[in-house]
């Protein structure tokens, strides 16, 4: 599967990607065989975007995560496609040009910010090494000096520097790491859930920072997560994973208003609304184990509106405007998915209408989960 | 680190050694029935074939002496005012020679072999078991692990037992035993100086080789669990270079528990060194105590017994105050 373009809205056309990842795909080696957590992922970034990877758990989204910066462990390995950031091919480097590329090309702001950074030695320290081993040249003083300007990029006083990282709070922690992640001033940086273990008021303050330092230096951001609201403020371009494929990837607006994937559809609708009161639609099921993915879809398992081809063929891309693609075999059904659920809709307020008359209803009909 | 902590620390020191040195005290005396000063002169008297009948009258002598005649209460105030000035009294076997003297004449021996061997061992285990772990070390070093495995099961006086059978009595690579040629006077010469290295290569590598397995396959374990650390694939998206993220991230965080195992193993380190003084017939604490054991040299026992818990008591502080400055999350405040 692949998806050879994110929305170009608001890039220049003949503008080249920052990142360019295609026909990705990593496979686990396990004892109960080969698994495949990323399967033939594509997309493009542009300077300055910020693409949102959203998906259940296990849909791989971490995987590609590691597999930009080239960490996959065996058992697994990165077993095709091409990363790009700019003019340079990662998957082509040697091991020793890879190191030397991360954090400098591509920046990583870990998952788990409360342990990445090393207890035994000073937040200092661990700012100093990566500026170091990337730029040998600079001097003691010069170096002291960067130390303290990223600090302060990230809203951190200068006598943080001192500290040991069990005397900083999780968000501080999280804003050392953001610290970090541009102190060489990368082209991309991939923020995987930088904000899963912190409160939402900090979490809110943490992607402030990060989306003004986006703007400020112009960086690419790949920012990795499940939570569909933090997505819907955060970034311009979204993709939806689901067992290690893109289902669907497009302008956010454009997706949230109207999804081509059924998968999409159901996780903007699972969202609690502030208008709508009601039992939250959640989606049935779970996700396929990567060992026994069904044929043709591997959504079918889950999908209401799951036809006959969908077991027999592998949906293949369809692009619609604005850079917006999806792979559903519903797109070649005349009326889409939008015909679906507007089918479905009608049935439903038939449905209510008819309960009302008896009485037993609950009045107005269902709002679809806008998140406009 | 706090000054608060550090004089709590000394105090405690000096507490635990308060305790130790009575305990020395008490348990001789609560040993009831034998009497060492009486054991001592039929001995001898029997040695020289000769049973004085004035021997009531010198065990009374004897007694006046060591001062046995006073109220327990003062013989604990003189012997604790002696242990402070470091007099541990004299020797019962080598009468007129204070124990303090004979521990200060085998204590170089000790020291010597029993250092080298715990900083060789420990310095060796360590890296080792650090790059046994590591994935991207040689894999040649994976099969150490077999050897390791055996020696550190095999206690050092029977590893000392099996290298004096091959490589001394065997091939007569090194001496038997002893701590120099017999015939020889201990002097600075550099020839002498080659014969002590000489003696003390069995007896420290005996120790070497039991304990490096040991401190191996802690430091392996530990390397292995921190591997799996978070701050550790962090610093490989760092990008770092290899040796940064093995030493200052790795080694750095795996010696914590490492440097705790020194402290808590310490005394079963020395214990050891002991015993392999004896087996090799080594002239230091150990064979002294040995000696002393099968004499019945009470005084000397219990001088080299509190003076090892002396040496443990300030080994342990040293550590112990040094433990904040490798772990900056040791915060003594609250302790």
């Amino acid at each position: 599967m692949s998806a050879d373009s994110t929305g170009r809205s608001g890039v220049a056309s003949g503008t080249k990607p920052v990142l360019s990842v295609t026909d990705l795909c990593v496979d686990y080696y396990t004892d109960a065989g080969r698994l495949r957590a990323c399967d033939h992922v594509s997309f493009n970034l542009y300077p300055g975007q910020r693409l949102g990877l959203v998906g259940e758990s296990g849909s791989g989204k971490s995987t590609i995560a590691l597999a930009l910066m080239r960490m996959i462990k065996p058992p697994g390995r990165i077993s095709g496609g091409r990363v790009m950031v700019g003019d340079d091919d990662l998957t082509a480097m040697s091991d020793n040009e890879m190191r030397s590329a991360r954090m400098r090309l591509i920046g990583m702001v870990p998952q788990a910010a409360m342990s990445a950074l090393n207890p035994v030695i000073r937040i200092r320290a661990q700012i100093q090494d990566v500026l170091q081993v990337h730029e040998p040249n600079l001097t003691y003083s010069q170096v002291q000096a960067r130390i303290l300007e990223v600090l302060e990029a990230v809203e951190l006083r200068p006598e943080v520097a001192s500290l040991y990282p069990h005397e900083l709070s999780g968000g501080m922690k999280q804003r050392v790491c953001i610290a970090i992640a541009v102190a060489l001033r990368p082209k991309v940086i991939i923020a995987d859930e930088p904000t899963s273990a912190l409160d939402v008021i900090v979490q809110r303050q943490v992607m402030e920072t990060i989306g003004r330092l986006q703007r400020e230096m112009n960086i690419a951001v790949v920012l990795i997560g499940h939570d569909m609201g933090l997505m819907a403020q955060f970034v311009d371009h979204l993709a939806v994973m689901y067992a290690g494929k893109l289902a669907e990837i497009g302008p956010t607006p454009t997706l949230f208003a109207k999804p081509n994937h059924p998968y999409t559809h159901m996780l903007i609708s699972s969202l609690p609304t502030l208008g709508q009161k009601g039992v939250f639609r959640g989606i049935p099921g779970i996700t396929p184990s990567l060992l026994a993915l069904p044929t043709g879809c591997y959504f079918r398992t889950r999908c209401p509106y799951v036809m006959d081809v969908c077991s027999s063929e592998a949906p293949t891309q369809v692009a619609f405007d604005g850079g917006h693609v999806a792979s559903c075999h519903l797109s070649a059904v005349p009326g889409g998915l939008t015909g679906r659920v507007e089918a479905e809709r009608d049935a439903e307020a038939t449905l209510h209408s008819a309960r009302a008359e008896k009485g037993t209803g609950e009045a107005g009909p269902n709002k679809t989960g806008g998140f406009s | 680190m706090r000054t608060g902590y550090v004089v709590q620390r000394i105090l405690l020191f000096f507490a635990i050694m308060w305790l130790a040195a009575t305990i020395n005290f008490v348990l001789p005396r609560l040993a009831t029935g034998r009497d060492p000063i009486r054991e001592q002169l039929i001995a001898q008297s029997m040695r020289g074939g000769f049973m004085s009948t004035s021997m009531e009258v010198m065990v009374k002598e004897y007694r006046v002496k060591f001062g046995l005649d006073e109220p327990l209460p003062k013989q604990y105030v003189t012997y604790l005012w002696n242990t402070l000035r470091f007099d541990l009294g004299k020797s019962l076997t080598n009468y007129p020679k204070a124990v303090m003297n004979l521990i200060g004449e085998a204590l170089p021996w000790t020291l010597g072999i029993v250092s080298f061997a715990i900083v060789t061992s420990f310095t060796l285990g360590t890296i080792l078991g650090a790059l046994i772990a590591w994935p991207r070390a040689p894999r040649l070093l994976k099969f150490t692990v077999p050897f390791l495995l055996t020696f550190s099961a095999v206690p050092f006086y029977i590893l000392g037992l099996i290298l004096i059978y091959f490589f001394a009595f065997q091939l007569k690579w090194f001496p038997i035993g002893g701590g120099y040629p017999i015939g020889t006077v201990p002097s600075f010469t550099l020839g002498f100086v080659t014969k002590l290295v000489y003696h003390a290569m069995l007896p420290s590598l005996s120790m070497i080789l039991a304990s490096t397995g040991g401190w191996a396959l802690g430091m392996r374990g530990m390397m292995v669990t921190i591997q799996g650390e978070d701050y550790m694939n962090y610093a490989e998206a760092k990008g770092l270079t290899d040796s940064r993220i093995f030493f200052g991230y790795g080694v750095r965080n795996a010696m914590l528990p490492q440097t705790t195992g020194l402290a808590l193993s310490l005394g079963q380190l020395i214990a050891g060194a002991g015993l392999v003084e004896v087996v090799f017939g080594y002239p230091g604490i150990g064979s002294l105590l040995g000696q002393s054991i099968t004499q019945f040299d009470y005084t000397t026992i219990y001088g080299i017994v509190f003076f090892l818990i002396v040496t443990l008591g300030i080994v342990l502080l040293v550590l112990d105050l040094l433990y904040p400055l490798i772990d900056p999350r040791i915060n003594y405040e609250q302790a």
